[in-house]
């Protein structure tokens, strides 16, 4: 039995696959492949730099008319009158902070929705 | 001198270098389309058409490569599992393990006696095991893979590709040795 199993064995390791030639097939599979990995890349950073900029609007939008005014007058209340104490800081840096929150979530919202439709 | 199989992985994931890749197919479409024949029972537009959706596989998760195993390896990994997803969704019969060792596989009038190429009977004998047996058999005699590396590659534990040898080698001996 061993001695079938090495001859066996032997025979497994000398077995060479014959060759088979391209015929074609390698022009086939490139012609098949999806587009240039760059260019699909760069599509995805103009797709979120579309979505960052409309998210803009529409945040502008569902935040109501008076949202931009009030804004920029924390701001320049803020510039004004530094403030130093914790508190005081966080009211006025509460508008800013919900307006960026706002604009990753709508960016982010629109970005894989237009990947979606776009798949 | 030419680039080894690793420089030119990294030219397609760094330059998306589409003739890299070429260079890539050239290299390995014998191997991998005999390694399909070999599981298709000679099938060779199924083989090719595996083969071809392997490598399309491979270019769309080139990242997903670390270099443990060498890109041959890897790829038959791929195909292997290619195949798979092709005979459950034609949920094909299990190979008849009575099969004559000088049956041909294309269908075509049996010879009656058999070849004197013992490489040929063995390839006809191999063509006669369970995919899963021919795979691990494969891997391990013609590819140089060890058990592990065969039994990662195979998504089975290492017992389970052991077994599978075990038994593939028990059922290729009594073929060949009944035209000994």
């Amino acid at each position: 039995m061993d001695a079938d199993d090495s001859k066996l064995s032997k025979l497994m390791k000398s077995c060479k696959t014959e060759y088979i030639e391209d015929a074609g097939f390698t022009s086939r599979v490139m012609a098949a492949l999806p587009s240039d990995r760059r260019i699909a890349g760069n599509r995805r950073l103009l797709l979120l730099l579309a979505s960052l900029l409309l998210s803009v609007p529409l945040s502008l939008f569902l935040a109501g008319p008076g949202f931009l005014p009030g804004l920029l007058a924390q701001v320049r209340l803020s510039i004004e009158r530094p403030v130093l104490v914790l508190p005081g800081l966080s009211l006025g840096i509460l508008p800013v902070a919900c307006f960026a929150l706002g604009l990753v979530v709508a960016a982010s919202l629109g970005f894989g929705f237009v990947r979606r439709v776009l798949r | 001198m030419p680039l080894s199989d690793a420089d030119l992985i990294a030219r397609v994931l760094v330059f998306s270098d589409r003739h890299a890749f070429s260079e890539l197919v050239k290299r390995n479409q014998s191997s991998l389309r005999g390694f399909l024949r070999g599981l298709s029972k000679g099938d060779h537009a199924l083989a090719d058409d595996l083969a071809q959706e392997t490598l399309i596989e491979a270019y769309r998760s080139l990242r997903k490569f670390e270099g443990g195993s060498t890109f041959n390896t890897w790829l038959l990994g791929i195909a292997y599992n290619r195949f798979r997803g092709h005979m459950r969704r034609n949920r094909e019969e299990p190979v008849d393990m009575s099969l004559e060792l000088d049956q041909p596989s294309d269908g075509a009038t049996s010879n009656p006696h058999p070849s004197s190429d013992i490489g040929q009977d063995l390839d006809a004998a191999m063509a006669t095991l369970r995919p899963e047996e021919q795979v691990a058999l494969r891997l391990c005699y013609c590819e140089g893979l060890s058990h592990e590396e065969a039994a990662v590659l195979m998504g089975c534990p290492l017992g389970t590709l052991k077994t599978h040898i075990l038994r593939a080698k028990a059922h290729l001996r009594s073929l060949l040795d009944a035209y000994a």
